[in-house]
């Protein structure tokens, strides 16, 4: 009796600690007190479910459903169910192994304190297990519910009842469970178990880790795609400018040419008015932009410049220090940079004053973009224009920033400010060495 | 009492800037004083009141062997909280990287005739009203990063967040929203007792809650964002 309340009150705190560690879900201390009167009702009315092979069935049965009811989040609650399964099988076994060698006394024993001790080890087991895997899958955590992984998990889930059912035959048909034979049977049975076990784990461990890497990999790609499109675009620019140019030197050689004053005259005052007036200041654009030495920057910098003045907004561009190289792919940096400058530019293009100001220079380990723009003062916060799907244009847009906050949140040598007063927006970009500072990791 | 410094090389160029800084205290009957008005940067760097914030006009180009960034660093190293405006003879200067490296309130291009008197009294009035903000209290958090120090006052600051990367936290004030490398504890104990560890990944400034969801556990602050509430301390905030 004494063994049945201990085990009782042991089983459900390992289960509440065991699904906190794994960290997939936020249990909350409502479904723990849940499990602990399921598990005290259970234990009262039958009291065969104080043994681990029965608890392991109302754990599936009850968790699982109870977690799809309360999260409606059908993978990660057969994950986290089959997580506690898994770890509630093995600390068993190890327990019963350890109690084995260390006192050299039999497990089957139903002595109180016997089965006190037996549970501190187990315990202590279910602890130090999903503390370990709750750490492995951390870094895991959006690929955890990926399809094939939950097949892998199933399967596994299918495995562990028909072991407990082949236990229970050879139980059945071996008689008492004091026989030496019974134990040795049983042990192999688990040992089976735990080497699948960990075979399993570590497959699906490795399918994560590459599934991740082709993330990133994919990430990458679709970073380099948008620059292309960007230096697309801005070539064809740029090849607009010299026909513009070639064209007006063609006509103004054509009225030289007849001597012809009047004309020229004409052509002069009607044309060059028409003109656009960005041709006029791409001098100061290129003199200012001359200290970017990495050229995809550069022309991507040059391009938005370029659709800011056809917005015709009052631009103005610093770059005090030379920029040779910063410490993140320029794909991502232009990928950064482009969202940061059609924000910039959308929002500026409202106001009264159009203003549109850019800086750029170099600390003594970190580079510093600075984008500034006039806007109508809004009520949102920040950390709003930041959420997917945000937008003050309605649905369907508000990508960008999102976008921009997921690089911040990948690279931790990446710091954005944005500053926001009734007049002006600001992000300020500081992207930090990573020679200098020693322990950047990249993804 | 707000203390004014001008230091501009050329003499008619200050006293005309003495004159209209001037009247615009007396007119506007601001407690303010013109403490100083010099060409020499030593001077000035001499009479810097360590003990008051106060307000500085200075010239870019001194004509001497610093100029008025570096000028601008060494009251911001005597005074934290002065505010600097400069005067600049061209407008193609460096203004964005210049205000954000000495956080300068304003740039005034001298040959603008027009408005120049309206964009200093504008200064004057902001930096007055920051002097009169100014509680003996007014306690600062500090961000250091790798080159820079960035300086949040307790009263702006809304909330601390963590990122999904590790040791990087967000920091919301009323105005900003930024990044930095530090972890949540550390931030706890710099901090006083109106900030609060809400959840394992949130601190806020108590004085900025707007509500309290008590069914969503959700603390909805001053400026519309949500932050996450655990069950201790929702016990604490509602009693």
């Amino acid at each position: 009796m004494l063994a049945a309340i201990v085990s009782m009150s042991v089983y459900p705190l390992c289960m509440a600690f065991c699904m906190k560690n794994i960290r997939i879900m936020n249990i909350k201390g409502r479904e723990i007190f849940l499990y602990y009167c399921f598990f005290c009702v259970t234990s009262f009315l039958f009291q065969h479910a104080i043994k681990i092979k029965y608890l392991l069935f109302y754990i599936f049965v009850f968790v699982l459903i109870s977690q799809i009811i309360i999260h409606r989040l059908f993978q990660k609650a057969i994950m986290i169910t089959v997580l506690t399964c898994i770890i509630f099988v093995i600390s068993d076994t190890l327990a019963s192994i350890l109690f084995l060698f260390v006192f050299k006394k039999n497990i089957y024993s139903t002595k109180g304190n016997i089965i006190a001790v037996q549970l501190v080890f187990f315990s202590a087991l279910v602890y130090l297990f999903s503390w370990v895997i709750g750490r492995v899958l951390e870094n895991l955590k959006e690929s955890i519910t990926n399809r094939k992984v939950v097949y892998f998990m199933s399967f596994h889930l299918v495995m562990v009842f028909s072991i407990i059912y082949l236990n229970h035959v050879t139980t059945t048909y071996m008689g008492t469970k004091t026989k030496p034979g019974y134990v040795v049977i049983s042990g192999l049975l688990y040992t089976v178990y735990f080497i699948t076990s960990i075979i399993l784990f570590i497959i699906i461990l490795r399918y994560l880790t590459e599934e991740k890497k082709f993330k990133t990999e994919k990430m990458l790609m679709d970073a380099n795609k948008k620059y292309i499109q960007e230096m697309e675009e801005s070539y064809s620019n740029l090849r607009r400018i010299k026909h513009d140019y070639n064209n007006i030197i063609t006509s103004l050689k054509i009225f030289v040419d007849e001597e012809n004053m009047e004309g020229l005259k004409k052509y002069f005052y009607n044309e060059f008015t028409n003109l656009n007036v960005s041709l006029l200041n791409q001098d100061q654009i290129l003199s200012q932009l001359y200290n970017i030495k990495i050229s995809e920057i550069k022309s991507v910098l040059l391009y938005k410049s370029y659709f800011a003045y056809e917005c015709s907004l009052q631009l103005s561009i610093e770059v005090r220090d030379e920029i040779c190289g910063v410490a993140i792919s320029t794909a991502i940096l232009i990928q950064i940079l482009g969202i940061l400058m059609d924000n910039a530019i959308e929002a500026a293009v409202e106001t009264k004053d159009k203003e549109l100001k850019i800086a750029v220079f170099r600390n003594e380990s970190s580079s510093i973009f600075i984008i500034q723009n006039s806007f109508i003062p809004t009520e949102y916060s920040n950390s709003q224009f930041f959420q997917m799907g945000f937008s003050t244009k309605g649905m369907g847009r508000g990508i960008g920033l999102a976008t921009v906050r997921e690089y911040m949140n990948r690279y931790s040598n990446l710091y954005l400010e944005t500053e926001k007063t009734n007049s002006y927006f600001t992000q300020i970009m500081t992207i930090q060495d990573l020679q200098l500072r020693g322990r950047g990791k990249l993804a | 009492m707000l203390n004014i410094y001008v230091c501009e090389d050329r003499e008619d160029q200050r006293k005309r800037f003495a004159a209209i800084i001037e009247s615009y205290y007396t007119s506007n009957y601001l407690d303010a004083t013109l403490k100083l008005s010099t060409d020499s940067p030593y001077e000035l760097i001499k009479n810097i009141d360590t003990e008051n914030p106060g307000l500085y006009f200075l010239d870019i180009d001194l004509k001497t062997d610093i100029n008025g960034l570096q000028l601008a660093k060494e009251i911001k190293n005597a005074e934290n909280r002065s505010v600097i405006v400069f005067l600049t003879a061209h407008s193609e200067m460096m203004l964005l990287t210049f205000q954000y490296k000495v956080e300068a309130l304003d740039f005034i291009v001298k040959d603008n005739y027009k408005n120049i008197g309206e964009r200093i009294g504008d200064c004057i009035s902001v930096a007055y009203k920051r002097h009169l903000e100014q509680k003996p209290d007014t306690r600062v958090f500090r961000i250091a990063m790798k080159d820079t120090v960035k300086i949040l006052e307790f009263n702006d600051i809304i909330y601390f967040e963590t990122t999904s990367l590790k040791h990087k936290l967000r920091v919301h004030t009323d105005t900003r929203m930024l990044e930095f490398y530090s972890e949540l504890k550390k931030v706890e104990n710099d901090l006083d007792s109106r900030f609060m560890r809400c959840h394992k990944s949130y601190i806020i400034n108590q004085h900025k809650i707007k509500e309290i969801d008590k069914k969503n556990s959700l603390i909805i602050m001053v400026n519309g964002d949500c932050c996450p509430c655990s069950r201790t301390a929702k016990k604490y905030l509602i009693y």
